[in-house]
């Protein structure tokens, strides 16, 4: 899994906590490196939910609803780390369509080792759909990454997530525009 | 330190320690990135290096395959170029410049205006400069109106080419609107002006987003030289057909004139040797009765002579008649059992007397000519027609030898192949001429004219030899003296009769062992008359009739051994005569007939044979020849 989760992770809950919180998060999940980690290095997937772990524990909020708020925020993060990327797309539907073929094929350009989950969309009466199917349960983060680019522009979309798997490794997301 | 660090809070101390293990992970995280930058820097230099290699490669291969390409335009001998349609810019390859004669042009631009100077229409010869500039006109729309369109290249739905005439998707144009042909000034100065063809397609390039039209130029002077002189050959050979066809037709209507005219002289023939026969007969059949005991020496002599003209003059005559036969190919062979010893013997003696009286040997020889056998005893051959060869050569040779005398050799030169030469020791023939003497009328000698030849008689040899499947030349005699006619022809062996079949033949030189009574039926009363003196030679009983009529009567009426039936009779002819004896009831139809002829040719004597006569005799009547017809037909 990229290191930019991991990083962004550690700065997202030092901003939604605190340092120490996340110190004790990091000596409390045990992972192998102390936390120390690059935005450009690679680590297993496993080290994540071993943070979301701790966080929960600590926090005493689910799993999956740090992994959804860590999404929103990490979606306002793209926005800035990345202009190039996202400040194509025109709107929130245009953006989402893209991150199969367009954004997760330049990521895969650049990072040859790296395995983004499959999202495939498709349009709808009103919206479309996102399919995700991932080796990793983050469909709550993918759910928050929606969120946060759908905030970004505007606000003019509801989204309902239909979990297709209990492990959170697939899931239907209708994101349907909201009539004035 | 120590007094520091009492003073300060725990609350401080804590915040201290989480800062550093803060700045630890940072310091961890940013040692681990620069490793991976390293790392990854590299891979990102290998791959740079990996890119040069694979940019030179590729540099190298794209220099290979432009000069295969464009070796493969000179060795094809066309030249290729694409013109962008929007920028008014075109690329040449080399051939295409020198075809066109604009060396060194590689690029070319500029809006073509027929009217204005442009390096290309320049080339083209000035009444077709309007012709090229509406091509490229054409093609530049066409080009512009798939970029138009968003048509990429020319491809059908199911991505194939297309191949659609005017397709209204892909612009595909029809082959009348792709093709041009027009001629360019000289390459050289004083050199003709060449034919070009040029052939476009125009498409749009999706991925340059540029409207080209793609030409190939090909030089075509020579095809259409080819092409012009295989037309002026067709069209010769067309005209050569025309005058063949005519000259055909002028040649048929030659040789229908020619036969008419040969049918006209062969009846002419027909009725001249008919005509002569008949009072030949008469001269020659008298003066062979003539009874020459009595008379003077010269008397004697004069008969002599009188005989001797009378069968030159009948010679000459069965040569013309021969040669004209063999000229038509109705000269043919008859195949009787013949005892070669005899019939050599018996002809060449014939010539015995001429030679003595000239003061010349004459003999006869066997000889091997190199094949060790001897000479077969009976033979299958056309007695006649050989005897007229024997008779030609031995007769020249007498005629032509003053001094000295003949051989005759005689032997076989094979299996199934016999020679005969005549050799004699007279004047002989010069080499250059010896060619010259088997043609018609062929005489060297004024000595020949002289001795009344007709200069027929080798030319009718080497027809009758021929015919036969033989050979027959001249060459100089033993020691470049006189000369040797050779004769070579194949021959079939058969059994011989029996010994007493030949002695009775032998006997039978007149018909005595119970006379033989003969029917003449002639309206000619000198042949009449010399048929009667020859029977009676003969030891024959002769009863004379002048018509057919009579003849049938005669026959109803009596009793004859033999019918000697003319053919051309008043009242009744001799095939209607014959005809009606053999209709007659009873034993006396089987009579022999004999036709008795002036006329000598086959078809002439077919109404006799068909009618159902079974022998010939010709007019003049010779008596050796009169004996052998009758002695065939009485058994």
């Amino acid at each position: 899994m990229k290191g930019l989760v991991f990083s962004e992770m550690l700065g997202w809950a030092e901003h939604a906590y605190s340092p120490a919180l996340v110190d004790r998060m990091i000596v409390q999940s045990g992972v192998p490196n102390d936390g120390a980690y690059t935005s450009v290095g690679n680590y297993p997937h496993g080290e994540a939910l071993a943070l979301f772990g701790a966080l929960s524990e600590l926090t005493g909020e689910p799993i999956g609803d740090l992994a959804r708020a860590y999404g929103y925020w990490l979606a306002g993060r793209f926005v800035t780390l990345y202009p190039e990327l996202v400040g194509v797309y025109p709107d929130a539907e245009s953006l989402l369509a893209g991150v199969g073929p367009h954004i997760h094929e330049e990521v895969t350009r650049l990072y040859p080792e790296a395995q983004p989950p499959q999202v495939h969309s498709s349009p709808i009466e009103g919206g479309m759909q996102l399919d995700y199917v991932s080796h990793r349960p983050f469909a709550p983060l993918a759910h928050g990454l929606i969120e946060g680019f759908v905030a970004h522009f505007g606000n003019h979309h509801t989204i309902a997530r239909e979990d297709l798997d209990a492990g959170g490794k697939a899931a239907r997301f209708t994101i349907s525009q909201i009539s004035n | 330190m120590d007094a520091a660090a009492a003073m300060i809070p725990e609350e401080v101390e804590a915040e201290l320690a989480l800062l550093r293990r803060r700045l630890a992970r940072s310091e961890a995280a940013r040692a681990e990135a620069e490793a991976l930058l390293e790392v990854k820097s590299r891979v990102l230099a290998q791959a740079n290096e990996q890119l040069k290699a694979n940019r030179e490669h590729l540099r190298i291969e794209l220099g290979q395959r432009t000069r295969q390409l464009l070796e493969a335009q000179r060795v094809a001998g066309f030249g290729t170029m694409i013109w962008d349609a929007e920028a008014f810019k075109g690329e040449m390859s080399p051939h295409c410049q020198a075809l066109l004669g604009l060396h060194g042009l590689a690029a070319i631009d500029g809006v073509m205006s027929v009217d204005g100077s442009h390096p290309m229409l320049d080339r083209v010869v000035p009444e077709e400069r309007r012709k090229v500039f509406e091509f490229s006109k054409r093609l530049t729309i066409r080009a512009l109106e798939l970029k138009r369109s968003g048509v990429a290249g020319h491809k059908d739905t199911s991505h194939q080419v297309c191949t659609t005439e005017d397709c209204q998707t892909c612009a595909h144009m029809a082959d009348c609107d792709r093709m041009l042909e027009f001629r360019i000034i000289g390459l050289s100065d004083g050199e003709p002006n060449r034919m070009i063809r040029a052939l476009a397609e125009t498409s749009f390039d999706e991925d340059l987003g540029r409207a080209l039209v793609f030409i190939t130029v090909q030089d075509i002077t020579r095809e259409i030289e080819a092409a012009n002189e295989a037309d002026a050959l067709r069209q010769r050979d067309q005209r050569r057909m025309r005058e063949l066809e005519q000259l055909a037709v002028e040649l048929r209507a030659a040789r229908e004139v020619a036969e008419r005219a040969n049918a006209a002289k062969t009846r002419f023939l027909a009725m001249m040797s008919h005509d002569i026969r008949t009072p030949m007969n008469g001269v020659i059949g008298m003066l062979e009765l003539f009874d020459d005991a009595g008379l003077s020496e010269s008397q004697h002599e004069m008969l002599q002579l009188m005989r001797s003209s009378g069968d030159q003059l009948r010679m000459l005559l069965d040569d013309i008649i021969d040669l004209e036969q063999a000229e038509s190919g109705k000269l043919t062979l008859a195949a009787f059992p013949l005892e070669v010893g005899t019939f050599l013997g018996t002809s060449i003696g014939f010539w015995a007397r001429a030679a003595r009286n000239k003061g010349l040997t004459l003999q006869l020889e066997r000889a091997a000519f190199g094949y060790d056998r001897p000479l077969v005893e009976w033979i299958v051959a056309d007695r006649y027609r050989l005897r007229q060869i024997i008779d030609n050569l031995v007769s020249n040779a007498v005629k032509y030898t003053k001094r000295g005398g003949i051989v005759v050799r005689v032997g076989p030169v094979a299996e199934n192949r016999f020679r005969f030469e005549v050799i004699d020791t007279g004047i002989g023939i010069p080499p250059e001429r010896r060619a010259e003497i088997f043609v018609d009328f062929g005489q060297l000698h004024t000595v020949d004219v002289q001795a009344g030849g007709s200069g027929l008689g080798l030319a009718i040899c080497r027809r009758i030899v021929d015919l036969m499947g033989g050979t027959i030349g001249v060459e100089a005699g033993p020691g470049g003296i006189g000369s040797c006619f050779w004769v070579e022809l194949p021959f079939v062996e058969v059994d011989g009769p029996t010994a007493a079949k030949q002695k009775e033949e032998k006997r039978l030189r007149r018909f005595d062992g119970g006379r033989l009574r003969v029917l003449v039926a002639e309206d000619v009363e000198t042949n009449r008359i010399v048929a009667r003196g020859m029977l009676g030679k003969l030891g024959c009983d002769v009863d004379l009739v002048t018509n057919g009529e009579e003849a049938v009567e005669a026959v109803r009426n009596g009793q004859f051994d033999v019918v000697l039936m003319d053919m051309s009779m008043p009242v009744l002819d001799g095939p209607e005569a014959t005809r009606r004896i053999k209709a007659i009831p009873g034993a006396v139809s089987r009579t022999p007939i004999i036709a008795l002829t002036a006329y000598s040719g086959r078809a002439e004597l077919a109404p006799m044979m068909t009618a159902g006569a079974i022998g010939v005799v010709k007019k003049p009547i010779v008596l050796e020849e009169l004996y052998r017809a009758i002695r065939s037909v009485c058994h």
